[in-house]
C-alpha cells in the first residue's frame, strides 16, 4: 500500500469522504466512520485476529478504537451529569410508592463517583431489607463490602465478599469486578469471573457482569477478552433491574458505569493498536500521531509529549498530520509551562492557520482537550470562523462550541454548535459529529430544552446503544419538570 | 380556608416586581421602537380567539393578542402574567389569583381602554366549560370545580382533585367578558371569534381581504409597549412559496422552513435559521365509523404495508424520525421499547385476509360484497409539494395490497370541517403538535368523538379510556409515565392512526430581527422583546 492510500486510509478515520482501495473489511468500516457509526465500525473489525493484521490495519483499528473511546467518555460524562440527579429525585419520594431499589443504584452511583462513606448507610440499609429479592441483597453486600474496603475496613469487607460468594452467577462476576478494584490476586480474579461467566451461559452478557468482565480484562489488559464481550453490544441498553413498584408503575435502573468502562476498553485497546501499528512500517508517524492523542484522552501528557515528539523526529509524516502533530506538539508544550506565555507560543501558530479552517480546528480543540485558555488562538479562531459558515468551516464552528463548553459559557457553545451543525440533518449521526451532538444535548438539558436532547439521544441510540440510560432518565426529569397546560393542535 | 403562600409563588412575585419596574420603561432599554415584522404562515385561521381555535395558526397569533394568569418565560418556569401572584390551599385543591390593575383591553383609536377584572377570568373559564361552545380545552380543565370571583382582583379556582403542575394550567388566555356576543357559549359563528380582543402585546387591527392578519403595537401594554410597531400573519397556500417570499424579502419571517430549503437558508448570510423543538409527529389517522376500518386488522395492515423509511428517505431526504406511536420522540412519553412495525405487504395481505377480505379479479380487496375503497382527505397548504408524494406513495403502496384509496386535496378550512365538524372521510393526512404535557387524551378518549373534537376517527377503546383517565388522576410522576409507555404500545398495536414521523423544525427569519427567541410551542411568546435596528426597519 503506498503512502497516499495510507495518508487516505488515515483522513477516512477522521472523516474524510474518500475511500481508499483497501480490504472489503476495512473498507466497510471505512464507509461507517464516515457515517459517524464507529461502534459498528469497531465490531467489523474486531473479528479480525490483532496478531494476523498488518500495520495499516492496526493503525486504521486504532484510530476506530480512539474515536469510540473519545466518544464513549462524553457519553460517560453525560450519565455524571444526568442518572445522579434521577436517582436524587427518585430516592426523594416518600411512602409505599417509594422505590426499594434506589438505594441499591444509589449506593452503586456513589461508588462509582468515589464516595465510599456517603454509599455505605445505603447499601447496608438495603441489604437488609427483608422485602428485596436475595440476589440483589447480596449485590448490595459485594459493593458494600467495595465501600467498606476503601474505607480500610478489610474484615468487614471479607465478610460481605464471603456472603456475595454464595450469590447468583451474575453477583459473582460483580464481585470479580470488584475484586480487580481493590488489587485481589490475579488469580482469584480470574477464577471468580471465568466461573461466573462459565455459569451464566447467558448472550448477551447482563450488564453488571459485562461491565465487571471490562473491569477486569482492563485491569490486565486483555484486550481480546474485551473484543470478544463487546462484539454483542445488545446488553448496553438493558436495564440492570426493572421494579414493578405498583400494578401501573415500574421503574427501570441501569448501569451507571458502563460509558465508563466502556471507553476505558475503547482506550486501552486503541493504544494497544496503535502501539503495535507505530512499531515499524509506512504508518509509523501516523499511528504516533493517534496514540498521542490516545494518552492525551487518558490523562497522560508525558507518554503523549515523548511520542508526538518522536512522531514528528522520525520524518514520516505527510505534511497533513505534521500539521498536526505541530499543533499537539505545542500545546502540550504550552501546558507543561503551566500554560504560561501561551499566547506568544501559539498565537503565531494560530495566524499561519488563517485561511486552514481545519487546521485552527484542531488548535482549538487541543486547547480545549487540554483545558488550556488559549486567548490569543480562540481570538484569531473566532475572527476566522467568522469567515464563513459552509462545509469546509463547520469543523471549526464546532470546536469554538467544545471551546466554550469548556470554559462554562453555555450560550456561546450553544451558538457555534448551531452554525456547526448541518441544519437539515439537524440530530443525524451521519452528518454531525456524534460527540458534538452529545455535548449539544447536554448544553440544551442545562436550558431545560429536554425535548432537544430527547431527540438527539433518540438518533444517536441508533448506533449507540448505551446512551439509553440517559434517555430513561431524562425522559424522567423532563416528566417531573414540564411546566405545561396540556395542549395539542393540528399542524 | 386557611391559605399558605408558597414559596414558589413569593419568588415569582419578587421577579415580577422587576420585571414589570424594567418592562414599564421598554422604549428606554436601549432598544430601537418601530418596523414591520411580516411572517409566513401555511393557511389561514378559523378563528382568532384562544378558546375556539385549535390550530398553531391561531395558537401563534393568539400568543401575540392575549395573555394568561401566569405565563412561561425564558427559562421554562412560571412567571406570573395577568396574577401577579397567586396562593395554594396547603391540600393543592383551592388557587387563589391576585390579579393586576394596570390591565386594559385592546382598544381601537378613539375607544377608552375597558379595565380587565376578576370578571372576565370567571366569565373566560365559564365559557369555555359551556357543554355549547366549540372548543378543545374542555378536557384539559375538567379538574377544576368552580371558578370564583372574591373581589374585582381577586379570583380563586377550587379543583375537584389536585393534579400535578397544576400551576401551568392556569397559562390559558383570557378573553373580555364584553367580548362575545353570546355571553353563555362560544362557537365560531360569534364575530368575536373574527374580531377578537385581548390584553396582549399586540393588538387585531383587521384581517384583510388577502387573509392577512394585521397586529399592532399596544402602546397600553402593562409590561410595557413592545418594540416592533407590526406583526403581521401572511397566509401562504404553498410552503415552497412561502421559503422563496423569505428569500426574496417579501416576508421577514417563516414559523416553519420547508425542510429541502434548509440547505439554501443554511448557506445565506442574510438569515437566521433556528431550531424549535415542538414536538410533533405526523400520520394518517382512520375513521373509525366506517365499518371496515373499525377492524384493527386492517389499520394494522395499512401501517404494515407502507414504507415509511422510504417515503421519508425519498421526500424528506430523511430529515426525521420515524415513530412507532403517539408520542413525539423528543417527548418524555415516548416508550423506546416500541419499534416501528416493519415494511412487510406479506403480513398486510395476510392479516386483511384474516380480517375477512379476498381478493377480485382486478387485485382489489372487498368484503361481503364491499371493495376496500377509502376516500383520503389531505390539506394542501402545509408544505404541498411534499405532502402530495406522501400520499400519493400511501396509495400506491396500499394499491398492492389490494385497497383503492381516493386521494382529494382540500383548502385548509375545508378540511378541517370535513374531517373535524361533518366527518366526511375515511383516512386523513396531519400533524399533531404538543406542548410539553404529551397529553394525548383530547385524542383518544372517547368522551372527545364529537364536533371540533380531536378524536375525529371516533376511536373508543374503554381500557385507554381507563389509562387516561388513571395518568390524568395520578400524582406519581413514574406511574404517569408507566401508564403512557402502555399507552403508546396499545396505541401502536391498535394503530388508530398510521403514526409516520417527526421532522426537523426550523423557523428562518431575516437578521435585521434582533433578540429572537422562539417559543418551542406558542412561537411568539417572547416577541415584545424582539426589536429591528432603526437603519433595517
Amino acid at each position: 500500500m503506498n503512502r497516499l492510500v495510507i495518508f487516505i486510509l488515515a483522513l477516512v478515520a477522521i472523516a474524510a469522504p474518500t475511500l481508499p482501495a483497501v480490504a472489503e473489511v476495512e473498507q466497510k468500516a471505512a464507509q461507517l466512520i464516515i457515517l459517524h457509526r464507529y461502534q459498528s465500525a469497531a465490531k467489523i473489525l474486531m473479528a479480525s485476529d490483532i496478531d494476523a493484521m498488518d500495520e495499516q490495519s492496526l493503525m486504521f483499528m486504532g484510530s476506530v478504537c480512539l474515536r469510540n473511546a473519545q466518544l464513549h467518555q462524553e457519553v460517560a460524562a453525560a450519565v455524571t451529569e444526568v442518572v445522579p440527579v434521577y436517582l436524587r429525585k427518585l430516592a426523594a419520594e416518600k411512602g409505599n410508592a417509594r422505590s426499594r431499589y434506589v438505594d441499591l443504584f444509589q449506593g452503586m452511583w456513589l461508588l462509582e463517583t468515589g464516595k465510599d462513606k456517603a454509599a455505605q448507610p445505603l447499601l447496608e440499609k438495603f441489604s437488609v431489607n427483608k422485602s428485596i429479592e436475595a440476589k440483589y441483597s447480596l449485590l448490595a453486600r459485594a459493593y458494600l463490602g467495595l465501600a467498606m474496603y476503601r474505607q480500610g475496613n478489610k474484615t468487614a469487607a471479607q465478610k460481605h465478599w464471603q456472603a456475595a460468594a454464595a450469590g447468583d452467577p451474575e453477583v459473582r462476576a460483580v464481585l470479580a469486578g470488584i475484586y480487580a478494584l481493590t488489587g485481589q490476586a490475579e488469580t482469584k480474579v480470574r477464577a471468580t469471573l471465568a466461573d461466573a461467566l462459565a455459569t451464566l451461559k447467558q448472550e448477551p452478557l447482563p450488564p453488571l457482569a459485562l461491565e465487571s468482565a471490562l473491569i477486569v480484562y482492563a485491569k490486565y489488559n486483555d484486550v481480546r477478552a474485551a473484543l470478544q464481550q463487546l462484539r454483542d453490544d445488545r446488553a448496553l441498553s438493558v436495564p440492570v433491574y426493572s421494579e414493578q413498584i405498583a400494578v401501573d408503575k415500574q421503574v427501570q435502573f441501569f448501569s451507571g458505569g458502563l460509558p465508563r468502562r466502556l471507553a476505558e476498553a475503547y482506550m486501552q485497546m486503541a493504544a494497544l493498536y496503535l502501539q503495535k501499528a507505530a512499531q515499524s512500517g509506512t504508518v509509523q508517524g501516523i499511528s504516533e500521531y493517534y496514540l498521542a492523542q490516545t494518552y492525551v484522552a487518558r490523562g497522560d501528557l508525558s507518554k503523549a509529549a515523548a511520542v508526538i515528539e518522536r512522531a514528528r523526529s522520525g520524518g514520516k509524516l505527510v505534511a497533513a498530520f505534521d500539521n498536526r502533530a505541530e499543533i499537539l506538539q505545542s500545546v502540550l508544550q504550552v501546558e507543561r509551562n503551566n500554560n504560561t506565555g501561551s499566547d506568544n507560543a501559539l498565537r503565531g501558530m494560530a495566524q499561519r492557520f488563517v485561511n486552514s479552517p481545519e487546521l485552527m480546528a484542531e488548535l482549538v480543540n487541543s486547547c480545549t482537550l487540554l483545558r488550556l485558555q488559549c486567548k490569543a488562538v480562540i481570538e484569531i479562531a473566532r475572527q476566522e470562523a467568522e469567515r464563513s459558515q459552509n462545509d469546509r468551516y463547520r469543523l471549526l464552528h464546532t470546536a469554538l462550541g467544545a471551546y466554550f463548553r469548556g470554559q462554562g459559557d453555555a450560550a456561546q457553545a450553544l451558538l457555534y454548535f448551531e452554525t456547526g451543525r448541518d441544519k437539515s440533518m439537524k440530530n443525524k449521526m451521519e452528518s454531525n459529529d456524534p460527540q458534538m451532538l452529545v455535548q449539544m444535548a447536554q448544553l440544551h438539558l442545562q436550558h431545560k430544552n429536554f425535548s432537544e436532547n430527547l431527540e438527539i439521544y433518540f438518533e444517536l441510540s441508533k448506533e449507540y446503544p448505551v446512551v439509553r440510560q440517559i434517555q430513561d432518565a431524562v425522559q424522567a426529569i423532563y416528566g417531573m419538570e414540564n411546566q405545561s397546560a396540556g395542549d395539542v393542535k393540528i399542524f | 380556608m386557611k391559605l399558605k403562600t408558597s414559596i414558589i409563588s413569593l419568588v415569582a412575585i419578587g421577579g415580577a416586581l422587576v420585571a414589570s419596574l424594567v418592562m414599564a420603561q421598554s422604549n428606554a432599554d436601549g432598544r430601537p421602537v418601530g418596523g414591520v415584522l411580516n411572517y409566513g404562515e401555511y393557511g389561514r385561521p378559523a378563528s382568532l380567539d384562544p378558546v375556539t381555535s385549535n390550530d398553531m395558526i391561531a395558537l401563534r397569533i393568539n400568543e401575540l393578542l392575549f395573555n394568561g394568569l401566569v405565563g412561561i418565560n425564558e427559562k421554562q418556569e412560571i412567571v406570573p402574567e395577568l396574577a401577579q401572584k397567586w396562593q395554594v390551599s396547603p391540600d393543592g385543591g383551592v388557587y387563589t389569583f391576585t390579579l393586576r390593575q394596570d390591565v386594559k383591553w385592546h382598544a381601537k383609536a378613539g375607544e377608552t381602554p375597558r379595565p380587565f377584572t376578576a370578571n372576565d377570568v370567571v366569565f373566560t373559564f365559564n365559557i369555555m366549560m359551556h357543554p355549547k361552545t366549540v372548543t378543545p380545552l374542555k378536557v384539559r380543565y375538567e379538574f377544576i370545580q368552580e371558578a370564583k370571583k372574591l373581589d374585582d382582583y381577586t379570583v380563586q379556582f377550587i379543583l375537584k382533585r389536585p393534579i400535578l403542575n397544576a400551576l401551568a394550567k392556569f397559562t390559558f388566555k383570557i378573553i373580555p367578558e364584553f367580548g362575545p356576543q353570546n355571553s353563555l357559549y362560544l362557537r365560531r359563528d360569534d364575530p368575536f371569534v373574527r374580531n377578537p380582543i385581548g390584553t396582549g402585546p399586540y393588538r387585531l387591527e383587521e384581517t384583510t381581504a388577502n387573509g392577512e392578519v394585521v397586529m399592532v403595537a399596544n402602546e397600553n401594554y402593562f409590561l410595557g409597549r413592545p418594540h416592533i410597531d407590526r406583526f403581521v400573519a401572511k397566509p401562504f397556500a404553498d410552503q415552497n412559496i412561502m421559503n422563496q417570499a423569505l428569500m426574496f424579502n417579501s416576508i421577514d419571517m417563516s414559523v416553519l422552513v420547508n425542510p429541502r430549503d434548509i440547505p439554501e437558508l443554511q448557506g445565506d448570510k442574510r438569515y437566521v435559521l433556528q431550531p424549535y423543538n415542538a414536538l410533533s409527529y405526523s400520520f394518517f389517522g382512520y375513521n373509525l365509523r366506517n365499518p371496515l376500518l373499525a377492524d384493527k386488522r386492517v389499520r394494522k395492515a395499512f401501517t404494515l404495508a407502507i414504507n415509511r423509511d422510504e417515503m421519508l428517505d425519498s421526500f424528506f431526504n430523511s430529515r426525521g424520525t420515524v415513530i412507532s406511536g403517539p408520542f413525539a420522540p423528543g417527548s418524555w412519553a415516548y416508550n423506546l421499547d416500541v419499534r416501528p412495525d416493519p415494511y412487510d405487504t406479506e403480513k398486510a395481505r395476510a392479516l386483511l385476509q384474516e380480517a375477512g377480505f379476498t381478493a377480485g379479479s382486478d387485485g382489489f380487496m372487498s368484503k361481503n360484497g364491499m371493495p376496500l375503497k377509502l376516500s383520503l382527505k389531505v390539506p394542501i397548504a402545509k408544505e404541498s409539494e411534499a405532502t402530495k408524494r406522501v400520499v400519493l406513495a400511501f396509495k400506491s403502496y396500499l394499491k398492492k395490497i389490494g385497497a383503492d384509496i381516493d386521494v382529494e386535496f382540500m383548502e385548509w378550512q375545508a378540511w378541517k370541517e370535513a374531517v373535524f365538524l361533518n366527518h366526511e372521510f375515511d383516512i386523513m393526512f396531519a400533524s399533531w403538535v404538543f406542548d410539553d404535557s404529551a397529553d394525548i387524551s383530547s385524542l383518544f378518549h372517547s368522551a372527545e368523538i364529537g364536533d371540533w373534537k380531536n378524536n375525529f376517527g371516533a376511536y373508543s377503546n374503554p381500557e385507554v379510556d381507563g389509562l387516561l383517565a388513571e395518568a390524568k388522576l395520578s400524582l406519581d410522576h413514574e406511574k404517569k409515565r408507566t401508564i403512557y409507555r402502555k399507552l403508546h404500545a396499545l396505541l401502536a398495536e391498535e394503530s388508530p392512526y398510521t403514526f409516520l414521523w417527526t421532522l426537523t423544525n426550523y423557523a428562518g427569519y431575516n437578521k435585521k430581527i434582533r433578540h429572537v427567541n422562539i417559543h418551542p410551542y406558542k412561537f411568539f411568546t417572547f416577541a415584545d422583546t424582539w426589536y429591528i435596528p432603526e437603519g433595517k426597519q
